[in-house]
């Protein structure tokens, strides 16, 4: 970011905006003197910066007397766009700056214009049927994205283009990824959990049978305050709502020959969280978990995995930690919402992660 | 995310820091933070909740590096609560950081009890280039920000295998969760926090001073509802409240009930399910809350994204049974909503008899005192 916004004098005073901080210049012995005996507070009372006016707080940074002037380094960077005002008022510092009027220096950074590279990459689950208890969508987005506002960019429609309101949880603390290039978009889930006031009341945001459409305003800025290249419209219907947890012993193994670093292949008996799938789903042989590179494929229905080295003849397990969830929130080991039954199997979040392993045996090479 | 860091000027003759600090008091003895306390700059990845514990600590959460850090303030000296009004509050902390009220967010505000000053957690900029900032406002209105490259600081982590959430197998850090309250209670600090991939409630229990850097009790909150269905649910914010002598959490979820849970129940490995007390109705996001004693009944003031702020009656909590009918809107402990504080995002005790609020106006943002309603 270029931090340097030219320079003005008046009169000996010259004010210079450079290397991210402002430095004024034209003193004269005397009173470079007095301002290398000032003190800290009276340093800060001779020469201040602010944001559009005085009247606005002094901002917080460093003074520095230099050999012939004085430097105001900000603690933060100096931003572009913004209207900065740097006052210097000598008066009164003593008898050698007394004689001098207060001077001002307003200064904008120039703005880089950008063009807009961001675009939202997918939103996932990307099945087009969705059950009617839908937890999450994950929109991916190609570089950060500014965070704060995301909500006022998204829209759920109807089949008729009506909007749906309150569909989705608003949350002050938004749901991104640390690379601010993933948000988590979760549905309300007072109006998905049975009984509840608003699923009383509002009932399903999303109901049966229904096509809708979640669209991305194109205006919506990324980290760097430039909108996306265009929108986006994610469609799709709804199906009954999911009140079952997948079950890993239906899934289908496609296994790789050892000696190569063909996929294996497991297609699921549902479509599940992309997400989770990702992270909870690993590959061991008798040596320990594989290293190498997961994906999920065919609308979150298949789990693919290619190993960073070549399999190995032997047994193999695939392990699946029981958090993992369905597009309903449902994990392996209990649903997302269950009949409370007095006795009822207590988890516990202490233990090691459960775990459901398949095995499987890979043929030596002939 | 890296933060941007000043260099010193190689021309520099006389350097004289004039940043704005708040008075340390100059003979106070180091406050415990428990093993790990470190001095030195805190280099926050990301900050979100406040709050304060005794002896001016400040516990401040740092969502991105999965973290809560205890840090002393040295703002320990007693000072009487007065009130406060500052306008325009937004536009002047950013002033005071250097831009302008769009491109900050105050994402808490809380109060040190013994001061009585005012604090705010700031995020300033977006993206790479974000900064992370705590600002105080003493009563008078006036604004500094808490030096935070030299300070004294406690560090406990949230995970016990922090490399297990950071990248992913192809080195992208895709899992984190927001943290979304802090509350602290006689020597123990509970953390809760949002996942943005497993929807569960995981409430964290430290005791303070940090014993080690790792670990802390981690708890699965279940609610049921109608006595009939029982799931997971986010706790967004809560609060610890004296039932017949024994401290109870009282917890608000994202989505509607309002539950309370014996905090002795928060011990390893034992499954809480929170008693539903209330449910408060649709579209109700909670965002802060806190108990306060009026006469001799004793109210939550909780305020909420979309209904203002509620003022919830305990009177009843030990005897009000668990909701198992289909109840109208409202079941549970009775509440009123107190028609002139609208827009209200954060909330906290301030003093005996005041709060502090900060509110959005039609002009723009306030933060300021109000009497207890």
């Amino acid at each position: 970011m270029g931090c340097d916004g030219g320079s003005w004098t008046k009169g000996v005073t010259r004010f210079e905006v450079i290397r991210g901080g402002v430095e004024v210049r034209g003193f004269s012995t005397a009173e470079m003197e007095t301002l290398r005996a000032a003190s800290v507070d009276s340093l800060k009372g001779t020469f201040h910066l602010h944001v559009d006016s005085e009247s606005m707080p002094a901002m917080v940074g460093i003074h520095q007397t230099m050999a012939d002037g004085l430097r105001f380094e900000p603690r933060f960077p100096l931003r572009p766009g913004v209207d900065y005002v740097a006052i210097l008022s000598l008066e009164g510092l003593d008898q050698a700056t007394s004689g001098r009027r207060a001077q001002q220096f307003s200064f904008v950074i120039p703005m880089e214009t950008k063009e807009p590279s961001t675009v939202v990459l997918a939103i996932s689950p990307s099945v087009p049927k969705l059950p009617e208890n839908l937890l999450r969508f994950y929109l991916h987005f190609s570089a950060p994205m500014a965070s704060g506002n995301a909500y006022q960019y998204i829209q759920l429609l109807d089949g008729s283009g009506a909007p749906v309101d309150d569909a989705f949880l608003r949350l002050e603390e938004e749901l991104w990824d640390a690379d601010a290039k993933r948000l988590t978009l979760l549905f309300d889930p007072g109006r998905i959990k049975s009984g509840l006031v608003p699923q009383r009341e509002l009932g399903a945001a999303i109901t049966t049978g229904r096509d809708f459409e979640l669209t991305i305003d194109p205006s919506w800025p990324d980290a760097e305050g430039t909108p996306l290249v265009k929108g986006y419209r994610h469609r799709f219907t709804t199906s009954p709502p999911d009140h079952q947890s997948s079950d890993p012993n239906q899934w289908r193994l496609t296994l790789p020959r050892a000696g190569t670093r063909e996929l294996l292949l497991v297609d699921l008996d549902e479509p599940l969280d992309a997400a989770l799938l990702e992270r909870l789903v690993t590959v061991r042989n008798a040596q320990g978990t594989l290293e190498g590179v997961p994906d999920v494929t065919r609308d979150g229905t298949r789990w693919e995995f290619e190993p960073d080295q070549a399999w190995q003849a032997g047994l193999h397990q695939l392990s699946i930690d029981v958090r993992l969830e369905d597009l309903a929130g449902n994990r392996i080991d209990r649903l997302f919402e269950r009949e409370n039954l007095p006795g009822a199997a207590s988890s516990n979040p202490n233990q090691p992660a459960a775990f459901v392993q398949l095995a499987f045996a890979l043929e030596p090479m002939r | 995310m890296t933060r941007t860091r000043l260099k010193p000027a190689s021309l520099t003759i006389t350097l004289s820091l004039v940043l704005a600090l708040l008075t340390l008091p100059a003979f106070a003895a180091d406050v415990d933070l428990g093993s790990g306390a470190t001095t030195g700059a805190l280099d926050l990845q990301s900050i979100g909740p406040i709050t304060f514990g005794s002896n001016g600590v400040l516990f401040v959460a740092d969502s991105t590096r999965a973290a809560v850090y205890a840090i002393d303030t040295g703002d320990a000296k007693r000072t009487d609560a007065a009130d406060v009004s500052i306008d325009d509050i937004n536009a002047k902390v950013a002033g005071l950081l250097g831009t302008t009220a769009d491109d900050i967010v105050i994402n808490d505000v809380a109060v040190n009890p013994l001061s009585n000053n005012l604090y705010l957690s700031i995020t300033r900029g977006q993206g790479e280039s974000a900064d992370f900032a705590i600002v105080t406002a003493s009563a008078s209105g006036k604004l500094a920000l808490l030096d935070l490259d030299s300070i004294r600081y406690a560090k406990a982590d949230l995970h016990d295998a922090p490399t297990e959430d950071q990248q992913d197998r192809r080195g992208r850090a895709l899992r984190r969760e927001a943290l979304t309250d802090l509350e602290f209670h006689q020597g123990t600090l509970l953390v809760t926090g949002l996942s943005n991939e497993e929807f569960s409630s995981k409430l964290r229990k430290f005791s303070f001073p940090f014993k080690g850097v790792a670990g802390g009790t981690n708890v699965e909150i279940f609610h049921g509802a109608h006595g009939r269905w029982e799931t997971n649910a986010p706790v967004r914010t809560m609060t610890v409240y004296d039932i017949d002598g024994e401290p109870n959490v009282l917890a608000a979820y994202t989505c509607t009930p309002l539950v309370k849970f014996p905090m002795s129940d928060l011990a390893n490995g034992k499954k809480v399910n929170g008693h539903t007390v209330a449910e408060l109705g649709n579209r109700n996001r909670p965002l802060d809350m806190f108990v306060y004693k009026q006469g001799s009944t004793d109210y939550v003031l909780m305020a909420n994204s979309s209904r203002g702020v509620m003022k919830i009656d305990l009177n009843r909590i030990d005897e009000v049974d668990q909701i198992t009918d289909r109840v109208a809107d409202k079941a549970g402990l009775p509440y009123e909503t107190i028609a002139e504080l609208v827009g209200v995002d954060q909330l906290a005790r301030y003093g005996e008899d005041r709060a502090v609020v900060l509110s959005r106006t039609d002009n723009g943002s306030s933060l300021r005192t109000i009497a207890l309603p």
